[in-house]
């Protein structure tokens, strides 16, 4: 029956996926939330479905993309929960109740003080003690606000961790107030009414704002109010049309009216929509929405858009990328388990085997789809990075487990895959994954090169240290590792470290071609560039390290974990000097993990450097003296 | 890795010099080597972020060796620098090709053929295709098949045994020395300068983003369109950022130049403006004095706060102060004050401090002028000192100072210089000027020859000329991130009869005779907010080549030596 075992998990796995192929549901007797959440939008410059700006707001605030609206319940007593979405078009069309939904995340005990917020969790008054709602934040505004003026004023890289929960806190309101601004008028019901009030308010904020120019008295609320109509992360909601060739917020359509001009029909559309969502006419708000869509369709331009931003949907509903990630720790289980018997465990070696391969197809699916979202080549910021480095390390180590059928390849790929896919997703909270690029770092041949090469040359370097850490593990404190697995060790690592120098160095290199292309310097000792050469620097001292004899086998592999400690420093520590030209921002919490991670390679390295007599492997007498691989000069492969 | 054939064992034989030599060209040293650099990559990475980019760079890189400076790792006492072991490496790996030299069996004829055959393929390859990428990948790997064919064949006729298999690791080495020395070259040889103007604006020539130069100007008789020039470059003027005392002789200066004082960073101070600001100020301060003089007034004062949101934040903060908890109502809250007359009182100078301080800061925001006026105030607030020497005997030091600042050590800061310079004739002393690139040009006038004198961002005259004719800025909507920058540009050359249009843009410079043009900062002029600004940055490296040329060598190396080892891995696997 065991024969069955790898066959059976992988169809379960692959049904489990396929089953999402029918696509994202409404929730039962609820508003259309899937229909909204295909309607095209531009938000920081990039056209997106409502979906993905959803999802995104609610990352910000909360680190989920869903809302649980009873956060004080615990998980059995069903607390009820939102889809992002949901959650977004009550704050665009009904913000008096979406004010009331604790949606903030708050964890720093000062900055709750400060906002003499609840701390203790208290589920009568339905308090968890984590989770805030505008109402209750808004409260205490103004000593907010100054002290973000206060800590705004220090460098983020000296903030201190309440600084830090402030900055986020305040960046989590402003996305918060835009959202809620978004539709304009239109998020106060149908036009007829709404639109000339609106005016008015406008009016108002104009004449406040003359006035407090002019240093005379002005009212502070109307200013405010049209100030954060009119703010820069306000979405923009209206499609291009007419003379107007890109898309523009709602306050900009209002404001480009001239007397008795009707605004563009979304504008209208999103007014019904408001009034059917407060109606609780979900049919209505279904036919309002699909019917706006229809009309988007038959314009060209925009039909692309449309198509675009249903793709997205979907690819979000997916999450393939968490799926993976199931898929890699479940096969990095058999894996593991393997090692304990390993000629009765072949069949958990097939599972994991199997189960990786369906991780590697995930992966490549899901950066395909990315590509094709983005139109761009697969490897465009730090987030995108960890998911190629994780396809590149679970491919690189299903290929050694082709070669060397000891559950060491798989287990490199799916940790490898199952690690970067985590860190993906901690970086995935920080901003919009799929985030436009500048000018610099558009689309060039050179540049997509380099980066897919370089990336790469990081991911094989880091699956040489995961098999060197591997080998220590096992070879120290388990009996499994024998003189013949020692030399399959080192075959794999001295295999993988040649790869690495080529991949490393040539995609180095072709950074300093891009970067001779772009501003004029070969080589600019750029953090970033430092990091990569001292990778490469590093798997060439391996290889002539074993050249000249100075290492032998267990030699090459403690090197080996030598270059996690590089990569890890090349693709993440050099970011968190906040210097130099690739720099994406002071990341702190990963700043521990970073260490952390150092320190344990550090650590074993210096395990592996103890004498061998003292490890549990190796312990077997019935070596012939002379006869083990020790003795002899170890061969290419 | 192909092994490195033994050393000759008996170690009795050897001589010191053997030893050196064995020792220097060994692959222990090598290892060390690579070791060292990666290290001293990795401080001179950390130490950037206390030393800026181009200091920590010129320190760790660019140099010999390193010594201990506050602020480096406690255990790092001296260091080798990328020169020297830049170096090292190359004698090292030229050594260790020399040492392990064996005539090749095909004869030397065949082997130097075919590495210069394959080098030279690599290079024109690689020169002429550059700028079509997916052409010049396509042709190596189509040179690459070729070379394992022709090696193959030969191979099985008995020929070219030993540099088939060797010329990949070889390349790389060769690769390597290119690259070391080419980075040298273009440390040493290399330019970097700008080019900015406005729409419709013509220049000829770049501008230094380091330096600057003292020129002396006259005008050429009957020739109204030239003026005759001498310029000083800084490194003449200036070490380590103070002034080089002796005097600078120039064959047509009819005087000697004496630097008598240099500031590296520094703001001009129009002395006229900076006085009007410190008359308002003091005047602001008295009357903000003479509100705060009596309690009777503090109602009255609240009461006008109160009215203006703009005011309240000082007055609440000097309340907590006071030890109160500032309710809405600012007015109740002081008259409950009141009550106490001490807290009062402090209650009063906490404010009055408080809006003192405000009124200071906002003035320091405004510009050179009244920052002066601000420090002059704060140093001396009854006006009793002295007002300074002029710093030179000019008029025009009569009416400008200036003001030395802290030293830039980023990037993206720019340093302005200023200094005191002496004119020393044969007759004596003429005077002293103050020289800043912010002042124009100042007459000398001394003899019939009228020299001018100015510090200006060192310039390099072109033969040719380039005029920006138009600028495109875009950024993606609702963002400020850009999209495209790019400026449209005529060339005009008249010796050459060239005269063409041209556009740059991100990722796509323009080469034009040997220098390179970089599109490099966006904006909007000034004056007239309609006409787009651009700046180019003009890069002249005549090494430009060898690192694109190193690459080839090395990439082409690697990829053909380790491919042989993946023959050799498969045939091994499928021949049991």
């Amino acid at each position: 029956m065991k024969k069955w075992i790898p066959l059976i998990a992988a169809l379960i796995f692959t049904a489990w996926i396929l089953s999402l192929f029918s696509g994202p549901r409404n929730p039962k007797d609820g508003p259309p939330v899937v229909e909204f959440g295909q309607l095209p939008v531009v938000k920081d410059g990039r056209h997106q479905p409502m979906d993905s700006m959803a999802r995104n707001a609610l990352l910000m605030l909360r680190k989920k993309q869903t809302l649980n609206t009873e956060p004080w319940k615990s998980f059995y007593e069903g607390p009820v929960i939102l889809p992002a979405t949901q959650w977004m078009m009550e704050l665009m069309m009904e913000p008096a109740v979406a004010d009331t939904r604790p949606c903030f995340r708050i964890d720093n005990a000062d900055l709750k003080n400060l906002l003499h917020v609840p701390i203790e969790p208290n589920e009568k008054e339905h308090i968890d003690g984590k989770h805030y709602t505008w109402n209750q934040i808004a409260t205490h505004m103004d000593s907010f606000r100054s002290e973000v003026q206060r800590a705004s004023t220090v460098k983020a890289d000296l903030r201190n961790a309440y600084e830090r929960a402030l900055m986020d806190l305040w960046e989590a309101t402003g996305i918060y107030k835009s959202l809620r601004a978004a539709l304009g008028p239109a998020g106060d019901g149908d036009l007829a009414v709404s639109l000339p009030a609106y005016r008015q308010k406008l009016q108002e904020g104009r004449t406040a704002f003359q006035a407090q120019m002019e240093g005379q008295q002005f009212d502070a609320s109307a200013l405010e109010w049209a100030q954060t109509q009119i703010g820069a992360a306000v979405p923009l909601v209206i499609p291009e049309h007419g003379d107007k060739k890109i898309w523009s917020k709602a306050v900009e359509e209002v404001g480009g009216l001239r007397e008795n001009e009707a605004p563009h029909y979304s504008l209208a559309a999103y007014g019904q929509m408001t009034a059917a969502w407060r109606a609780k006419d979900w049919p209505a708000l279904t036919r309002v929405i699909n019917a706006y869509r229809d009309q988007l369709k038959t314009e060209g331009a925009l039909e692309k858009d449309v198509k675009k931003a249903k793709s997205e949907q979907f690819f979000n509903h997916m999450e393939i990328f968490y799926r993976g990630m199931i898929v890699a720790i479940t096969a990095l289980l058999f894996a593991l388990l393997v090692w304990f018997a390993p000629s009765r465990f072949e069949w958990a070696r097939k599972t994991a085997v199997w189960l990786t391969t369906l991780t590697l197809v995930l992966l490549a699916a899901g950066i395909l789809w990315r590509m094709i979202l983005e139109g761009r080549p697969p490897v465009t910021n730090l987030y995108s990075s960890a998911l190629f480095i994780g396809m590149a390390a679970a491919a690189l180590g299903l290929i050694l487990e082709l070669i060397w059928p000891y559950s060491i390849g798989v287990a490199v790929s799916s940790l490898g895959a199952f690690g970067t896919l985590l860190i993906a997703h901690f970086l995935s909270l920080q901003e919009d994954t799929m985030i436009m690029l500048r000018a610099v770092l558009d689309t060039n041949f050179w540049l997509a090169t380099h980066v897919v090469i370089v990336t790469l040359g990081y991911a094989s370097t880091f699956v040489a240290g995961l098999i060197g850490l591997i080998y220590l593990a096992r070879a120290v404190f388990t009996p499994h590792v024998t003189k013949q697995m020692q030399k399959a060790f080192a075959s794999m690592v001295f295999a993988i470290v040649c790869f690495a120098s080529l991949f490393s160095f040539v995609g180095t290199v072709l950074g300093g071609i891009w970067a001779d292309q772009s501003w004029g310097r070969f080589w600019g000792w750029d953090p970033k560039e430092n990091g990569a050469l001292i990778i490469v620097l590093w798997n060439v001292l391996i290889l002539h390290a074993r050249l000249g004899g100075l290492v032998k086998e267990r030699g090459l592999l403690n090197l080996a974990v030598g270059g996690n400690i590089v990569t890890s420093w090349s693709w993440f520590g050099t970011n968190m000097l906040g210097i130099g030209l690739h720099s994406y921002g002071f990341m702190d919490s990963a700043y521990y993990t970073l260490l952390g991670f150092i320190a344990v390679n550090l650590i074993f390295i210096i395990i592996g450097c103890t004498p061998q007599s003292t490890w549990v492997s190796f312990q077997e007498k019935d070596e012939v003296p002379g006869a083990g691989p020790k003795a002899e000069v170890p061969a290419a492969v | 890795m192909s092994t490195p054939p033994p050393i000759p064992s008996s170690a009795k034989e050897k001589g010191p010099l053997r030893k050196a030599f064995e020792f220097l060209t060994g692959l222990k040293l090598c290892v060390a080597i690579l070791g060292l650099c990666a290290l001293g990559i990795f401080l001179g990475t950390l130490a950037q972020v206390n030393e800026g980019l181009y200091e920590a760079q010129e320190r760790w890189f660019k140099s010999w060796y390193i010594l201990r400076q506050p602020g480096d790792p406690g255990w790092v006492w001296f260091y080798p620098g990328g020169y020297l072991l830049g170096t090292l490496l190359i004698i090292n790996l030229t050594g260790a090709h020399l040492r392990r030299f064996k005539y090749p069996p095909g004869g030397l004829g065949v082997m130097l053929g075919h590495y210069m055959l394959a080098m030279g393929a690599l290079y024109a390859i690689t020169r002429w295709t550059l700028w079509s990428p997916m052409i010049f990948f396509l042709l190596v790997l189509g040179f690459l098949a070729l070379d394992f064919l022709v090696c193959s064949t030969a191979a099985a006729m008995g020929h070219l045994k030993a540099s088939g298999r060797k010329i990949g690791v070889d390349m790389v080495h060769v690769g390597i020395v290119v690259l070391l020395v080419g980075q040298l070259a273009t440390d040493m040889l290399a330019t970097e300068t700008h080019m900015a103007f406005r729409e419709g604006q013509t220049m000829n020539y770049s501008e230094s983003r380091f330096d600057t130069e003292l020129v002396f100007t006259r005008d050429v008789p009957n020739d109204p369109a030239h003026e005759e020039v001498v310029a000083i470059p800084q490194a003449l003027m200036v070490k380590d950022e103070t002034a080089v005392a002796s005097g600078i002789e120039h064959e047509k200066l009819p005087f000697t130049v004496k630097i008598k004082s240099w500031q590296p960073n520094s703001e001009l101070v129009n002395l006229e403006a900076a006085t009007g600001h410190e008359a308002t100020l003091r005047q602001a301060l008295a009357t903000l004095e003479t509100r705060y003089s009596t309690l009777d007034n503090l109602t009255n004062e609240a009461t006008r706060a109160a009215e203006a949101p703009g005011r309240l934040p000082v007055w609440k903060k000097a309340l907590k102060e006071v030890g109160v908890v500032p309710s809405d109502n600012l007015v109740a809250d002081v008259e409950k004050v009141k009550q106490q007359p001490e807290k009062a009182t402090a209650l009063m100078q906490k404010v009055k401090t408080g809006f003192r301080a405000e009124m200071l800061d906002r003035f320091r925001q405004e510009d050179a002028d009244a920052r002066y006026a601000v420090d002059h105030i704060e140093r001396d607030p009854d006006s009793k000192e002295t007002p300074p020497e002029p710093q030179a005997s000019t008029d025009v030091a009569k009416r400008y100072r200036t003001v030395s600042l802290k030293v830039a050590r980023d990037m993206e800061s720019r340093n302005i210089p200023s200094g005191v310079v002496e004119l020393i004739a044969t007759s004596g002393s003429l005077g002293t000027w103050l020289v800043s690139p912010h002042l124009r040009e100042q007459t000398i006038g001394y003899g019939d020859s009228k020299w001018r004198v100015a510090l200006r961002i060192e310039r390099t005259y072109y033969p040719f000329s380039v005029t920006l004719l138009k600028t495109t800025h875009e950024v993606y909507p609702g963002t400020e991130i850009p999209k495209d920058f790019r400026s449209r540009l005529l060339l005009d050359y008249p010796e050459k009869k060239e005269s063409r249009e041209t556009e740059v843009f991100m990722n796509a410079p323009l080469r034009y005779e040997g220098l390179t043009f970089f599109q490099y900062q966006m904006g909007k002029d000034e004056l007239d907010r309609s006409r787009g600004t651009s700046s180019l940055q003009v890069v002249k490296n005549p090494s430009w080549f060898s690192p694109y040329f190193g690459c080839a060598l090395v990439g082409y190396g690697m990829l053909r030596h380790f491919l042989l080892y993946l023959f050799r891995f498969i045939r091994k696997r499928t021949t049991p």
